[in-house]
């Protein structure tokens, strides 16, 4: 700390500074999840009126920021967003101006060093520097390293409650490539708690604990399904379990204090749970702060398919939004209205089946009410139009509903629809037996 | 968040009590390099004679202090003593015949540790220095990760030693044990960990053969280099070189790398893994080296075989290797580790890397020696010999053998014919042994009568 103590005076400036350095038409980063920047969005806010065209990065955001609170029309600043959070969906409702960037997560360091326009300014939040002049990106490491590697100027801004998340590699950044350092207000990192399990997620969740074997490899997203089978998991006779994950949620924290994650079996981190990005409770927080047990990557090593797929039997849960009686699995967006992305689930399906003994799980309960209170089902036909095929149909392997768990690999197309229909609602199969004749996918002898 | 408290006091036991768990018959193996147990090794010391029999100390390159079990028990009563690797104690202690060393190619240690075809050879007791637990309830293996970790899981009852001296170094692989994972702790009495004393001044000899290699080295090389005169001056040669980006794996962190940092050479940004990170399995050197490394993130400790397996070494485009050798033949047998019967060090990982950077791309090893040595006596020696010493282990066979140097020059041994090898091993020798050399080869009958071969 003494040795990087005149460096880091020099280049320690206000926030006001900071968002001084930003001008009209620059694109701007504004770092990841929770470590989106705070101090330097409120400064920034306050320039609404002097600049136009400000292009803002950002990926799965956790609050909305002050900029987009200040500029009701979008001249000023224009929000693009790797992946959606429930802000990004409000925010893109209200017809701001507020866009996705499609993306398979693996390749988005990539996309920023080389395809993206050049980055004028990134900020992010960081934890204080350590005693060798390393500011550690926290529980989001994603892409950190190849925007700040893109970026014409560097900033960090301080937070004191980030964890410090150990490598992996790509997890820190040293002063000497830092340009300037600002100290914000040590907000709290926001919480990602998720909903209450209902039944069906609950029955998915046992259809999936079934499958898994000990020494298995986990994968898990967010959402009260993925936190179903962590607990039951936690609660199982199984052992050894491994994690290569993109996501770190508090499952993961029920399974290791319960004994069940010991990474014996893996072959890349043997012994660690390795993942490039955080989100859910501060109790998750707080057990990765500083622990060896946990290695931070930058995704394109979590999701790179030939890595994943290094690990035996690894095993996939992801949740999606509506899969056609093809196998055409969509998880991003409902009709034309945008809701997540595709984050990691494209690469995370193909990986587990690259992987010896692997299985990817594609979950949906069987139905949803919509807002006029009328109950339909996921399970649908054909995709609603506007959908985003976000898994092929060539290349989803388990579709699992609370009616069941079908495997679409090798099956044809008459084969696809009864599995399929098999798994909607009851009170919906006869309507999909109907589109199936129709669309010429129903074979006479096919059970009803 | 959970706390480990209540499990830590319950695991905490006196180096005492510790040295009373380990019975007549056992296998008890010692922390790697400066990982060694001090207090434990000093409790189990005073055991000798007890009744205690047929119990095998292994250890990995001892260091000082000289082990309590060699110096309580010179008659062997309760203990004898294996070392994976010498040392000059090791090699003292052997002299005596209070030593026996076992050999291995270092990077198999991984697979010994964690193979369970191999659970006849695991510990029954293990004991290695580590750092105080963190908030996680994780030791750190701190200087010694190579195969501490395995041999921890793997043993009958595991015991940590914590000295607070210990850097934590981050990882990497295997570079901690959780509470749940060992048996019992105790509380050491925090000596010094052991450093090297600095590094001797090279001679000319060695001055000539660094600054070939460091002619071979492209920007971007990924490093190993050993302990010694020699890496540490080629390392001194890099830090002040135009050289850039370069990486760094290799089994053992030394100083000359701390250098290199300071002058910017080392950026780990070309590396296949750990990108942006040295990644070694131990370190010796200086409180300096110590303290560089103690909770840097730039640097990762990982479990030998990550660093040592040919195929980790392969993955990195222009693996540059530099190790010393004691002597070679004309037929180009690499000897490494004894002279004659006596062992000196060991095969370590000094084939891993040879073979390693051949298979990487842009890769070299360079086995480099003086061409000449001086006995206790005063008499100078070739090191390029017609034949080994008899007793000489070979180290790398020849078929594994790439570049060897001297100060009289470089020799690329691959592919090379019989005579072809004969003829440039006698001119990396000492002009005053040319001679002789050549009369033997012709002897030998391999040398080329036509002087006219092409390899």
């Amino acid at each position: 700390m003494q040795k990087f103590s005149r460096e880091y005076q020099q280049k320690l400036v206000s926030a006001e500074f900071a968002a001084n350095l930003v001008n009209s038409h620059d694109w701007v980063d504004y770092g990841n999840l929770t470590g989106q920047t705070v101090a330097f969005d409120e400064a920034l806010a306050q320039r609404v009126d002097e600049l136009n065209d400000v292009k803002i990065w950002t990926i799965l955001p956790q609050y909305i920021p002050k900029v987009m609170e200040a500029d009701k029309t979008g001249e000023s600043f224009v929000w693009n967003s790797w992946h959606f959070s429930k802000w990004d969906r409000k925010a893109a409702d209200q017809q701001r101006a507020v866009y996705y960037s499609p993306i398979r997560y693996s390749e988005l360091p990539r996309y920023i060093r080389e395809n993206v326009e050049p980055i004028d300014i990134s900020v992010r939040q960081t934890t204080p520097m350590d005693e060798h002049g390393y500011f550690n990106f926290g529980p989001q490491n994603s892409h950190s390293q190849a925007t700040c590697d893109r970026s014409r100027i560097v900033i960090v801004e301080i937070n004191n409650n980030i964890p410090r998340c150990l490598g992996g590699y790509h997890e820190a950044i040293h002063i000497s490539q830092v340009d300037y350092i600002i100290e914000g207000d040590h907000p709290k990192l926001p919480e990602l708690v998720p909903a209450t399990p209902s039944p069906a997620d609950k029955k998915v969740a046992e259809y999936i604990v079934n499958e898994l074997n000990n020494g298995c490899c986990l994968q898990l997203g967010i959402g009260p399904m993925p936190l179903s089978v962590g607990k039951m998991i936690a609660e199982s006779d199984l052992k050894d379990l491994g994690c290569h994950t993109e996501m770190l949620v508090d499952s993961y924290v029920d399974m290791v204090e319960a004994g069940k994650i010991t990474g014996r079996y893996k072959t890349t981190d043997p012994g660690k749970l390795a993942y490039t990005f955080a989100l859910g409770t501060q109790r998750l927080y707080d057990f990765l702060h500083d622990n060896p047990m946990c290695c931070s990557y930058p995704v394109d090593y979590t999701n790179n398919v030939r890595i994943a797929s290094a690990n035996d039997n690894l095993i996939t849960v992801n949740n999606v939004l509506e899969v056609d009686i093809y196998g055409q699995v969509c998880a991003e967006s409902v009709g034309t209205r945008h809701i997540s992305g595709t984050g990691g689930q494209l690469d995370f399906v193909l990986a587990a089946y690259e992987s010896r003994g692997g299985k990817s799980f594609l979950c949906l309960p069987s139905t949803y009410t919509n807002a006029q209170g009328n109950v339909k089902s996921r399970i649908v036909p054909i995709l609603t139009p506007g959908a985003i095929v976000t898994d092929p149909r060539t290349v989803a392997n388990y579709v699992v509903t609370e009616y069941g768990i079908f495997n679409l690999k090798g099956k044809s197309t008459w084969q696809r629809a009864e599995g399929l229909i098999g798994l909607a609602h009851p009170d919906f199969r006869d309507d999909l037996i109907k589109a199936a004749q129709k669309q010429n996918i129903w074979r006479r002898s096919n059970k009803k | 968040m959970r706390t480990y408290m209540e499990e830590y006091r319950r695991k905490l036991i006196s180096a005492e009590e510790a040295a009373k768990l380990v019975q007549s018959n056992d296998i008890v193996e010692y922390g790697m390099f400066a990982t060694k147990p001090i207090d434990f090794d000093q409790a189990l010391g005073k055991r000798a004679g007890d009744g205690l029999q047929n119990v095998s100390i292994r250890a990995t390159g001892t260091v000082l202090p000289v082990p309590e079990v060699l110096k309580c028990d010179p008659e062997q009563k309760s203990f004898q003593y294996f070392s994976w690797y010498f040392t000059a104690l090791d090699r003292k202690a052997a002299d005596l015949g209070l030593v026996c060393h076992a050999p291995f190619n270092y990077h198999e240690a991984t697979i010994l540790a964690y193979n369970p075809d191999f659970k006849h050879l695991w510990a029954d007791v293990w004991c290695a220095q580590v750092t105080p637990m963190d908030s996680s309830g994780c030791f750190n293996f701190g200087l010694g990760n190579s195969h501490n970790r395995g041999m921890a899981l793997n043993s009958r009852v595991a015991i940590v030693e914590v000295n607070e001296n210990m850097p934590r170094c981050l990882g990497g692989s295997d570079e901690y044990v959780h509470i749940s994972e060992i048996d019992y702790i105790i509380e050491g009495s925090n000596p010094p960990v052991f450093t090297t004393p600095p590094a001797a001044e090279p001679s000319e000899a060695e001055r000539r053969i660094a600054e070939q290699i460091v002619a071979e080295i492209v920007d971007g090389a990924c490093l190993q280099l050993g302990i010694g005169a020699l890496p540490n001056l080629i390392g001194n040669m890099i830090a002040e070189s135009d050289l850039k980006d370069l990486g760094i794996q290799s089994e053992m962190f030394c100083d000359a790398f701390v250098k290199m940092y300071e002058t910017g050479k080392i950026t780990n940004m070309r590396k296949a893994k750990d990108i942006n990170k040295s990644t070694y399995s131990f370190s010796l050197g200086t409180q300096e080296t110590y303290d560089f490394l103690n909770d840097n993130p730039r640097c990762a400790s990982v479990a030998v075989y990550d660093t040592n397996s040919p195929e980790a070494v392969a993955r990195n485009d222009n693996a540059i290797s530099i190790n010393n050798i004691l002597e070679i033949d004309l037929l180009s047998q690499v000897c490494s580790e004894s002279y004659g019967l006596r062992q000196i060090s060991g095969t370590g990982g000094q084939l891993d890397f040879v073979t390693g950077a051949f298979h990487s791309k842009g890769g070299k090893s360079f086995l480099a020696f003086a061409s000449t040595y001086t006995d206790s006596e005063g008499n100078v020696h070739s090191r390029v010999r017609p034949l080994l010493t008899p007793g000489a282990v070979v180290t790398v066979p020849r078929t594994q053998v790439h570049y060897v140097v001297t100060e009289h020059g470089m020799a690329n041994l691959k592919a090379l014919s019989i005579w072809g090898r004969a003829e440039a091993l006698i001119n990396l020798a000492h002009p005053d042994f040319r001679d002789e050399l050549l009369a033997a080869a012709k002897e030998m009958k391999i040398w080329s009568r036509t002087n006219r071969i092409p390899f």
